[in-house]
């Protein structure tokens, strides 16, 4: 037996290496379980969706102190989950983009915006569709000036990161980059853009607004 | 403003192929496919439990609570504390006590008789134990499953398992080891 053990072992195995010698030959048969107990587990998992309550997303890590009612409702530690089980949202109510399909919205305004225009407003929705996600905005009545162009912003809360969701389209709505934690660029922003073919933000804001 | 959603539908209850600490992640952000392939991995292992321990009447049942408490608490399962199977195989634990407390009231009402076959904590324990490792050494490539069971199990040596089966005695060599290594961190939990 000791031989047989300096054989195999060349540290700290021993624990690893009685536990291994302790197994009973009943040990290594194992059944899988019958069907009906996944069907029963996918039953309990999927609640109807007209209640929809019994699969509340867990509550998401304790909201930071200055988290808006979005983010403490779709924090970082829930995100993905929103986001993944929102499809099934989607699919369900996709047809005539129900209500519940927004998972977050604001107003937009050129309020407090440097050299913007006064007056200006319009509004932003984030609408699950599928598996993917939009962001549907309506500019009002905001209008590029002469040899400039509209482009739609998401931006972090402190400004250390943006992503450009493109030119406005008429249509208003534009795609999120699949993966893109929305929740982490909650500001929208309608830039306006010098046909100068440099990538970056210009500085001009002309309607701005937080998702919540 | 609208509720985050909150539904799964049955459809979305698909496979992710995904393995060791990916599963375990996706599992915690509450992927559904995660849920399947979590079960599809680890259901064996938890039926195989529950029969051994609360019989094959109620093997189905118990099961069924384990991988529900467990989605439903998935947010508790920390990667940086445990394995998956260690944190469902907990679950399990408590739930095969439970079970075993509605049974043995209506069984065993007398509760100050000693009875040696008696299922105990520490045999439930025990038992979970030995299926975490027997679950993960039959996840082994076949090969080292088979030459690991050879050394340890049937206790024969190194050169006797090379003339048996032929293989090449650096080959068994090699192969436990990475077997054992894989196993080490397959097994890898803080006994809390």
């Amino acid at each position: 037996m000791t031989d047989r053990r300096t054989d195999h072992s060349s540290d700290d195995d021993s624990a690893l290496m009685d536990a291994l010698a302790a197994l009973e030959p009943a040990d290594l048969e194992f059944d899988a379980p019958p069907a009906s107990v996944w069907n029963a587990i996918a039953g309990v998992v999927d609640p109807q969706p007209s209640d929809g309550a019994d699969l509340a997303i867990e509550a998401p890590a304790p909201p930071r102190r200055h988290a808006s009612r979005w983010r403490r409702q779709i924090g970082p530690a829930a995100a993905v989950a929103a986001i993944i089980i929102a499809v099934a949202v989607a699919v369900v109510t996709r047809t005539d983009n129900h209500p519940a399909d927004v998972i977050a919205q604001t107003t937009l305004s050129s309020a407090g915006l440097a050299g913007a225009p006064t007056g200006l407003t319009g509004d932003a929705r984030v609408i699950r569709d599928g598996s993917q996600e939009l962001v549907h905005v309506d500019i009002g009545s905001t209008r590029p000036v002469s040899g400039q162009y509209l482009e739609v912003w998401l931006i972090r809360p402190d400004i250390s990161g943006m992503i450009s969701l493109g030119a406005v389209r008429p249509d208003g709505n534009y795609q999120v980059p699949g993966g893109l934690q929305i929740n982490e660029y909650p500001i929208v922003d309608i830039s306006s853009e010098p046909y100068d073919g440099n990538p970056k933000h210009s500085g001009d804001s002309l309607l701005r607004g937080e998702l919540h | 403003m609208a509720e985050p959603a909150r539904v799964v539908s049955f459809e979305q209850l698909g496979r992710v192929d995904v393995d060791g600490a990916d599963l375990a992640t996706a599992f915690r952000t509450g992927s559904p496919e995660a849920l399947r392939s979590v079960y599809d991995r680890f259901s064996s292992l938890i039926y195989t439990f529950c029969r051994r321990s609360v019989g094959a009447d109620h093997a189905a049942d118990v099961t069924q609570e384990v991988f529900i408490a467990a989605w439903r608490h998935r947010d508790r399962f920390d990667p940086e504390r445990g394995t998956l199977p260690g944190w469902l195989i907990g679950i399990a634990r408590n739930k095969v006590l439970e079970a075993l407390r509605r049974l043995q009231i209506r069984i065993v009402p007398d509760e100050s008789e000693t009875n040696p076959g008696l299922i105990t904590p520490d045999s439930i324990d025990a038992l979970a134990d030995r299926l975490l490792l027997a679950d993960a050494l039959r996840h082994l490539p076949e090969r080292t499953s088979t030459l690991i069971a050879m050394a340890f199990h049937d206790q024969l040596t190194h050169s006797e398992i090379a003339a048996r089966t032929s293989l090449p005695l650096g080959t068994v060599k090699s192969d436990i080891r990475r077997g054992l290594d894989r196993l080490r961190r397959d097994l890898e939990r803080h006994d809390d």
